[in-house]
């Protein structure tokens, strides 16, 4: 292309009358089987939000099992030695077996 | 909105869907995907159209911000890839022919979306509107969700820029 004075008018001015490009054929046919795929049936809505729920569920299951092992609460071996040292209960033989000697 | 209404309503809007596509990424599947994308998001998002705005603004604003970050992500990919394996297919892809373009324009219209290639985002954006898809600077401001005066002033800059650029190109040849 040779170098002329107006050339950049000219190039600016080179998409007058420019008509509409057209997709192909294909494009709405492509487009409602995009569309097909991608929208869901009704109760696929409820049943995300059933699991949902029950990720919940399991989460607060989860967090009350971990706070119930961490508590600082007394051990059922103090209950107990509690119970034979201060109210006289007997200690189960089988605690404390007799040995023969 | 019924699959009828939607039906029509993409019969009515697809050429210019695909034209602004086109226009912006310069390229025949991606614009064709990214306007069957616009036309998806359009029908998840039709209950939250608000009538603030025209239908066809909608349209062209979502066209518009699908383009940009398809042209976004393009740039963000070849950062990341090797240059120099992908220079032929750049050198191919710079030269883009509109289709709609008169044949005797062809070359010079093929220098000018080279030109714009160069612009920034939005006078790009701008420029595209008014030039391929012939829409009045306040059509434009209202996609761009600007003033009338800034969309004019943002063209007049466009085309500033690309007088540079175009001068530029011919000092060199």
């Amino acid at each position: 292309m040779k170098k002329r004075e107006n050339e950049p008018d000219e190039i600016m001015n080179s998409l007058q009358n420019l008509e509409r490009a057209k997709p192909s054929p294909d494009f709405e046919r492509v487009l409602f089987q995009k569309l097909q795929f991608i929208s869901r049936p009704s109760w696929m809505k409820w049943f995300r939000y059933g699991v949902a729920a029950m990720l919940v569920l399991g989460a607060i299951n989860l967090y009350t099992l971990y706070q119930f092992n961490t508590n600082d609460q007394i051990s059922t071996e103090t209950q107990l030695d509690y119970l034979y040292e201060n109210i006289g209960i007997d200690e189960p033989y089988y605690l404390n077996p007799i040995t023969e000697e | 909105m019924t699959e009828a209404d939607f039906r029509s309503l993409v019969r009515d809007n697809k050429d210019k869907v695909f034209n602004t596509c086109l226009s912006l990424v310069k390229n025949f599947e991606d614009a064709e995907d990214l306007a069957q994308e616009v036309f998806i998001e359009i029908y998840r998002k039709m209950e939250q159209f608000e009538n603030r705005s025209s239908l066809s603004t909608w349209i062209y604003r979502i066209a518009v911000n699908k383009s940009l970050e398809h042209l976004r992500k393009q740039k963000a990919l070849k950062r990341n890839v090797d240059y120099a394996s992908l220079d032929m297919e750049m050198k191919d892809s710079n030269m883009f022919y509109h289709p709609g373009v008169t044949l005797e324009n062809k070359e010079k219209s093929a220098i000018l979306f080279r030109a714009i290639d160069q612009l920034p985002s939005s006078q790009k954006v701008a420029f595209t509107l008014h030039k391929v898809e012939g829409l009045s600077h306040e059509e434009i401001g209202k996609i761009l969700e600007k003033s009338k005066s800034s969309t004019e002033s943002l063209i007049h800059r466009a085309k500033m820029n690309l007088r540079e650029i175009l001068k530029g190109y011919y000092e060199k040849a």
